[in-house]
């Protein structure tokens, strides 16, 4: 049962990864491939704060947030000015320079052997160590940040930033300040990716360097498109499953260290089968053929 | 203090200068020609440098393991161009796409290279210890001064076919404008899987230089793919001086860092680097014009 309850918050973790993801990739139709490494950055800014300040999750929560915010306002400024392709480009190297920070600032993030022993939340004086009380902390939290994209998607904010992934240069005619509202979606998706790794720090209580790689991004990325760019519903079905389905490997023979690499071979071609035979995935509205 | 710290800083700097310069190339060989972020050229270099692994424990001769490796990259960017990327172009793919096929190959790749040679570090070329060649108070390694003259041979060779061969004015003919080199009845398809065959070449060639002086694990790819697109973005997309030019600063700037900071601060100043020049010179140092906001 409790090992029930693990899959689960994983999923509602996993949840708010992609639905943020979502919002970046497609509503707003900007790639990114540094979605771990916010989610990454969170983790330990979340996890550096109750170390060193205690003053309770939420505060922590903020930290990361902020955090998240920061960076991706100072990547935002340069890769956003110039051709789309350049974007992910520039994500590709946020992604690669976080990885290396965390693997060798040693003396702040332990290095690439983790940073373990971080305490887990108490919220309202109610102290959450078991999947049970966490599954009613990050399950909440899931829904709320899932009902909060899918408000900003059907508002009019959200017929923005879809014109800008239609037709960037018409959005940008019809008077849209197309670099600003890229800006504001890539620094609020980084944000709460960085409170995904908040959540995710506290619960699983030891972090190393290599939860955040590339291979990461890019498994969020293979849920949103697998799920259906642009549908939050989908992004929800896609964590759930690509989340799940890899736990069946468990009842097989297949070793730990195997399992990983199966199950990384497994999204890998379910990535290059949906973008060659369904761009637009399971519930998708937007295939990538701008 | 006397001379020598500059003397072995300046070998280093041109040593892994030129390294950079090779990479950034052949990456922007098949960036320049399809305008798409290919991905999965960090699974050529494992194909290649994991390829000669194999082959070597087979045969004694190194050099016909390095042939075969360099073979194996070439092959596997080649098909996939021909297997999965030109049939998508043809349904009109849009370059997102096609990256994130390239991204879903490469996850595929490396973890198959995990599971058949494992996480760690592996050895590719085992030579006597020696102190080096010593250059006016600079040392560097035999296998330091091959991998960088090969660098330098290899950047040279490809700005040679580039301007002068026929296949080279072709490949830039479809950089520049694809639509008005087919107009003018080039085959598209046939020079982009060149772009593709060339680039596999030179990924592979300049995987094996590295391997042969660091080893190699199943990282190594990503971390060479870096190197290739911030040298391609600051030297200019389509600019082999460029290349060399950036790589040249990149390495620079890095062995300075390493110097007086520390080895963490590397990343912090490529970073800084690529900020720097996103923002004030996104075409980069030979670039001709800026870039286009819009696809």
């Amino acid at each position: 049962m409790n090992y029930f309850l693990h899959v689960l918050v994983l999923i509602s973790i996993y949840t708010i990864l992609a639905s943020s993801l979502n919002l970046l990739v497609g509503c707003t139709g900007m790639l990114s491939v540094a979605h771990a490494a916010f989610y990454g950055l969170g983790a330990y800014a979340g996890a550096l704060a109750a170390l060193h300040w205690g003053f309770g999750f939420p505060f922590d929560l903020a930290v990361a947030c902020g955090l998240g915010a920061v960076v991706a306002l100072i990547v935002a400024l340069p890769s956003l000015r110039v051709h789309g392709d350049y974007f992910v480009l520039g994500t590709f190297a946020l992604q690669m320079i976080v990885f290396n920070l965390l693997n060798n600032w040693t003396a702040v993030t332990g290095g690439a052997v983790g940073m373990g022993r971080i305490r887990n939340p108490s919220v309202f004086g109610i102290f959450i160590a078991s999947p049970l009380r966490y599954v009613c902390l990050s399950g909440p939290f899931a829904a709320l940040v899932v009902w909060a994209l899918m408000k900003i998607s059907q508002s009019s904010y959200g017929n923005v930033i879809r014109a800008i992934r239609d037709d960037e240069v018409l959005a940008e005619t019809l008077g849209t300040d197309v670099h600003r509202e890229k800006t504001i979606v890539f620094v609020l998706a980084a944000a709460i990716a960085a409170g995904a790794g908040s959540l995710y720090a506290d619960y699983i209580r030891f972090i190393a360097p290599s939860n955040f790689t590339v291979q990461e991004s890019i498994f969020l990325l293979a849920i949103v498109i697998i799920g259906g760019a642009g549908n939050f519903l989908g992004s929800v079905i896609g964590a759930a499953v690509l989340v799940a389905l890899p736990e069946l490997l468990r009842f097989f023979d297949v070793s730990s260290a195997a399992a990983a690499n199966v199950r990384q071979i497994l999204y890998g071609v379910l990535l290059v089968v949906v973008m060659i035979a369904r761009p637009r995935g399971l519930l998708g509205e937007y295939d990538f053929r701008r | 203090m006397t001379m020598a710290p500059f003397v072995q800083l300046l070998i280093n700097t041109v040593h892994s200068g030129v390294i950079f310069a090779l990479v950034g190339v052949s990456f922007d060989l098949v960036y320049r020609t399809t305008k798409f972020f290919h991905f999965a050229h960090a699974a050529v270099f494992l194909c290649a440098a994991y390829g000669t692994l194999a082959f070597s424990s087979i045969w004694p001769q190194f050099w016909i393991a390095a042939v075969a490796g360099i073979g194996i990259g070439t092959i596997a960017n080649v098909s996939m161009e021909l297997s999965v990327f030109a049939r998508m172009r043809r349904n009109r793919a849009s370059a997102l796409t096609l990256l994130l096929v390239s991204l879903g190959l490469y996850v595929v790749v490396q973890n198959i290279v995990s599971l058949l040679f494992g996480d760690g570090t592996r050895v590719l070329w085992t030579s006597a210890v020696a102190r080096g060649i010593d250059l006016h108070g600079g040392y560097i390694t035999p296998v330091q001064l091959f991998a960088a003259t090969a660098s330098v041979v290899l950047v040279c060779g490809t700005h040679w076919t580039l301007s002068r061969s026929k296949i080279g004015k072709a490949l830039r003919a479809v950089s520049a404008d694809s639509e008005l080199a087919e107009a003018c009845g080039l085959p598209i398809r046939r020079v982009n899987v060149a772009a593709f065959a060339i680039s596999g070449a030179l990924a592979g060639s300049v995987a094996i230089l590295v391997s042969m002086d660091v080893g190699l694990n199943p990282n190594l790819g990503l971390q060479l793919l870096f190197i290739g697109v911030v040298v391609m973005i600051m030297g200019g997309v389509g600019s082999v001086w460029g290349a060399l030019i950036a790589g040249l600063f990149l390495a620079a700037a890095q062995n300075a860092a390493v110097w007086w900071l520390s080895s963490a601060w590397q990343d912090a100043i490529t970073f800084g680097l690529l900020w720097t020049f996103l923002l004030f010179r996104p075409q980069g140092i030979f670039g001709r014009k800026a870039p286009a906001r819009s696809a």
